[in-house]
């Protein structure tokens, strides 16, 4: 089997990969709640309906846990290590994130308040959601 | 409606022997676990009109090939996927398929083979795709972020449980100490070597925070249990294993299949339970019991955090004190909960549970040996996915 670092891009979450290509975070809203949520539904889990739109979100957050991967299972990040961050959105949902170079000192770390930007592992990837820190 | 509870049993159980061999067919591991389960109930394959397959390929054989390559016939057939996590659904499916007369005796059975199998996580192992499943794999896995293998999910649950309830994550040790001390006293047991806190502290890091001996290798082998009437297990001759509560596996934003319930990960609220919701649920509940009666416990522990929360979500103690209450030996033979007793995944072969269930039904008739827990006479599995069983002495 090959590998492939590539998200499976459908019709249901093409707009927040699309986003991503830009450096921009979007998120489903639920209209009948007024909620961001999270992961991609055409339905909102919270009413049970189809009054959903994609908005812009603020991008800011809390790293609330963090794993590092000392030896890495994808041969596209080898030999590692790399991070992987859960970010916990100022506007509501949680995310995970990749996070390179964990060992450096300036890397976030639980607790710290972290940024999600998109970049590409490589060319011909999509850019992934990446924690970066922020200055309080 | 037909409860399943108090009126059907485990006629009979058997295995394969568990070393990892990539020569040896899942099929010849299937047989001998089903063979040794007829023997076990003194039956005649004929007597078997149901069968339920845990786990099927890739790494295991489906229903349809089960029934015809040993000759069976049977009228009521199901099987799960191909993961852990349903170890209680398919018990309570066969308990609920006696009780309402849609078949007499249901062999339960799950059979897999990891070692000719690449790395879970990586490229050339079958489950490699579960990374990329639209909206995440089923152990929290984006493989486009390099979140890969179920390890790392179980990795991150447990360093959002330590900060939250501000705990030091080396008292984990308690968890596959306990049980490895468990696998010394069992043949059958892969990993027999004794661990201590030294060896557990030097070992390699997975996924940080977890370690080479927090994660049950993937192992292979196979175990079958016979489902049954109570009537017909009395009638065998020796001490019946009633199923006399039970819970389903559970679904939902409030669940994480290696966390906790309502933890805080992932779209969790982080509202857990009270101690208090934990004791009435439906187990109790069916059971007609509290966590105090129960006198042996198999709980699923292909990561070593898992028992922790299982004690939490099913009100052994209160959320946030798992890691506490684990110390001290309480797991172990001679402990208050004497826990996993034949090893468990992490020692004994990482076989969804079906391990556990065995000792279970082998500690409820006496026949444990050196594990022997004294006057066994209640026993309680804990899946990881808010499911779980009580059985009884009969």
């Amino acid at each position: 089997m090959t590998e492939r670092l590539a998200p499976p891009i459908t019709r249901l979450n093409a707009p927040f990969w699309e986003a991503a290509e830009c450096d921009r975070l979007v998120l489903p809203w639920c209209q009948t709640t007024q909620r961001f949520f999270w992961p991609p539904s055409p339905w909102s889990p919270f009413a049970m309906d189809r009054d959903v739109v994609w908005r812009e979100a603020p991008r800011d957050g809390r790293v609330i846990a963090r794993v590092v991967f000392r030896r890495a299972f994808h041969n596209g990040l080898a030999p590692g290590p790399h991070g992987v961050v859960q970010v916990k959105l100022d506007v509501g949902p949680t995310l995970q994130a990749f996070l390179p170079n964990p060992d450096a000192e300036r890397a976030p770390r639980v607790g710290h308040r972290v940024a999600l930007h998109f970049v590409a592992l490589a060319d011909g990837l999509p850019a992934i959601p990446q924690a970066q820190g922020v200055t309080p | 409606m037909t409860s399943p509870f108090d009126c059907t049993a485990i006629l009979g159980v058997g295995a394969s022997s568990f070393e990892r061999d990539p020569e040896r067919s899942v099929l010849q591991m299937a047989g001998d676990a089903l063979r040794g389960a007829l023997r076990d109930a003194d039956l005649e394959p004929a007597a078997l009109d149901g069968l339920i397959v845990q786990v099927g390929s890739p790494r295991g054989a489906d229903y349809d090939t089960v029934a015809e390559t040993f000759g069976l016939s049977p009228q009521f057939c199901s099987q799960t996927w191909a993961h852990g996590r349903f170890t209680a659904t398919v018990i309570l499916q066969a308990a609920m398929a006696v009780s309402s007369g849609l078949a007499r005796r249901v062999a339960c059975l799950m059979a897999m083979k990891n070692s000719d199998l690449g790395r879970l996580g990586e490229a050339d192992n079958p489950f490699h795709h579960e990374q990329f499943r639209e909206n995440g794999g089923p152990h929290g896995e984006e493989g486009w972020i390099g979140m890969a293998s179920p390890v790392a999910g179980a990795a991150m649950a447990f360093d959002y449980y330590c900060r939250r309830y501000d705990q030091d994550r080396e008292a984990l040790a308690a968890i596959p100490i306990a049980f490895r001390a468990h696998a010394a006293r069992n043949p059958d047991a892969v990993h027999r070597t004794p661990l201590n806190l030294a060896d557990y502290q030097a070992s390699r890091a997975i996924v940080e925070p977890l370690r080479l001996f927090d994660c049950s290798p993937v192992g292979d082998g196979a175990v079958c249990l016979i489902v049954g009437r109570l009537a017909d297990a009395s009638a065998a001759g020796r001490p019946g294993v009633v199923l006399t509560g039970g819970q389903g596996l559970q679904g939902g934003r409030e669940r994480f299949i290696f966390g906790p319930c309502g933890l805080g990960l992932n779209q969790q609220s982080g509202e857990r339970p009270t101690l208090a919701a934990a004791r009435a649920q439906t187990i109790w509940r069916t059971a007609g019991t509290a966590p105090e009666a129960i006198q042996t416990l198999g709980v699923y522990d292909s990561f070593s955090p898992l028992p922790i929360y299982a004690l939490e979500d099913f009100g052994f103690c209160a959320a946030g004190e798992g890691l506490d209450f684990v110390q001290d030996g309480r797991l172990g033979l001679g402990g208050v909960l004497p826990t996993n007793t034949a090893g468990g995944q992490l020692s004994e072969a990482q076989l969804n549970g079906w391990g556990q269930l065995r000792e279970l039904v082998r500690q409820l008739r006496g026949e444990a040996g050196p594990r022997q827990v004294p006057e066994a006479r209640r026993a309680m599995w804990i899946g990881v996915g808010g499911d779980a069983l009580v059985f009884e002495r009969g």
